[in-house]
């Protein structure tokens, strides 16, 4: 790698960096995705024996990985999750724990139905326990302010969502003083006459090639976020959700699966179902006028079955910050004329 | 006596010992460390001033960055 883009790959993980309350670069570490990140983390820290609590929303980057781990002795326990109560949700992952727990790792948001989980009390739990946590934050970098102070062991989240960079790029933000393992070895460009993994970071988790484009366009991605404040993002696509679900909500066929998402417990994505439809028909039918939503299971199966949409799947509005009021209007026209 | 090289172990320390120094007042620049028969090197060295070596490395030390070695700057030998 020339000195010139090592420089701007620096420059790269400074802005993470200072966007995730970050002291020291190096524990940036880009990946090629947030599931990529996810494997590294749950891979790199679990061993034989080992238990695991999760929350019952889990994307299958988490629950794949749990379930590989299965044949090396891994266990896991789901901890339900009580939408707009917290105490309760921290304490069925309290109740989860046991005497062989290692590890908690939970979405912050669920990808699905937006759900909030209260993270920084579980991370706080997690340590008085004297157990690691992983946050996965792909559906909330961007619309919560995210800070590792709060004390996270590993932070997991993509580039191409709320942080608006492009497809094929994602984090993985270590606290000073882990010590996962490597699930991948291979040239770093330092320590080459060594065959073993360079221990430094980043190089640690950063064999081959780095994407110099994609961390170019996440570096843009969260300085245009940062420009237009964290906050502000997320009060847009409230504002425009609200809307979405009060309108939806007096729909004839349409159903909602969630209370009004408010900021406390959700992030502004909304999923939904309208009778005697399959999702991915009205994805399709929504695609046709322009609209890009994603229906099906989401990758999230964990997380269906909690509102029992496994079979149907649902329907997922995620607005972004260049969403307009109209093109909300424009989504209620067309499903208006669904029945 | 050539110009002092700080050899350290990825790109990634040599860039924030860069920036480090420079919250010192410490100029410098970075470059690939030279290879030299029977040298290990496959790392990346911050290069200062003869007289500001000692104290630079000294700075970098105590901000955490993992000094390999001392060498001199490329083609000065």
């Amino acid at each position: 790698m020339s000195l010139a883009a090592a420089e701007k790959i620096y420059s790269a993980r400074r802005t993470a960096a200072n966007f995730f309350g970050v002291e020291n670069e190096e524990n940036v570490i880009f990946t090629p995705s947030c599931t990529t990140s996810l494997n590294m983390a749950i891979k790199g820290l679990l061993q034989s024996g080992d238990h695991v609590v999760v929350s019952s929303m889990e994307h299958n980057a988490v629950m794949r990985p749990l379930e590989r781990l299965k044949s090396k002795g891994i266990t896991y326990t789901k901890a339900d999750v009580f939408i707009g109560d917290d105490d309760r949700t921290t304490d069925s992952f309290r109740h989860a724990i046991n005497a062989k727990t290692r590890l908690i790792i939970c979405t912050q948001a669920s990808n699905v139905w937006g759900i909030r989980l209260p993270v920084e009390r579980l991370c706080a739990l997690a340590h008085a326990y004297g157990l690691l946590f992983v946050v996965d934050a792909a559906q909330s970098a961007g619309v919560i302010p995210i800070d590792m102070h709060e004390g996270y062991d590993v932070l997991c989240t993509a580039g191409h969502k709320g942080l608006y960079g492009p497809m094929g790029i994602g984090l993985m933000i270590l606290s000073g003083n882990n010590i996962m393992q490597t699930i991948i070895e291979g040239g770093t460009g330092s320590n080459s006459y060594s065959l073993e993994q360079p221990g430094e970071l980043p190089d640690r988790f950063e064999s081959g090639t780095p994407n110099f484009p994609g961390i170019m366009g996440l570096k843009s991605g969260i300085e245009f976020v940062g420009s237009r404040k964290v906050e502000k993002i997320a009060e847009h696509e409230f504002k425009l959700i609200r809307y979405l679900y009060n309108k939806l909500e007096k729909m004839h066929g349409i159903k909602l699966y969630t209370p009004m998402p408010d900021e406390r417990y959700f992030v502004p994505v909304l999923s939904f179902n309208a009778d005697g439809y399959d999702s991915e028909e009205v994805a399709a039918i929504l695609n046709k006028n322009n609209i890009a939503v994603r229906a099906g299971l989401h990758c999230a199966p964990c997380a269906h079955e909690m509102m029992d949409t496994l079979d149907c799947g649902a329907v997922r509005i995620s607005p972004s910050v260049f969403t307009k009021p109209n093109d909300i209007d424009r989504l209620i026209y067309v499903l208006s004329k669904l029945y | 006596m050539g110009i002092p090289a700080i050899m350290v172990s990825s790109v990634t320390y040599a860039l924030r010992g860069q920036k480090i120094l420079r919250s010192f007042g410490i100029k410098s620049e970075i470059e690939r460390t030279a290879r030299r028969a029977g040298e290990k090197s496959c790392s990346y060295s911050i290069v200062v001033a003869q007289n500001e070596a000692d104290e630079a490395e000294k700075i970098l030390i105590k901000h955490g960055i993992k000094v390999i070695g001392r060498t001199e700057r490329l083609g000065e030998k």
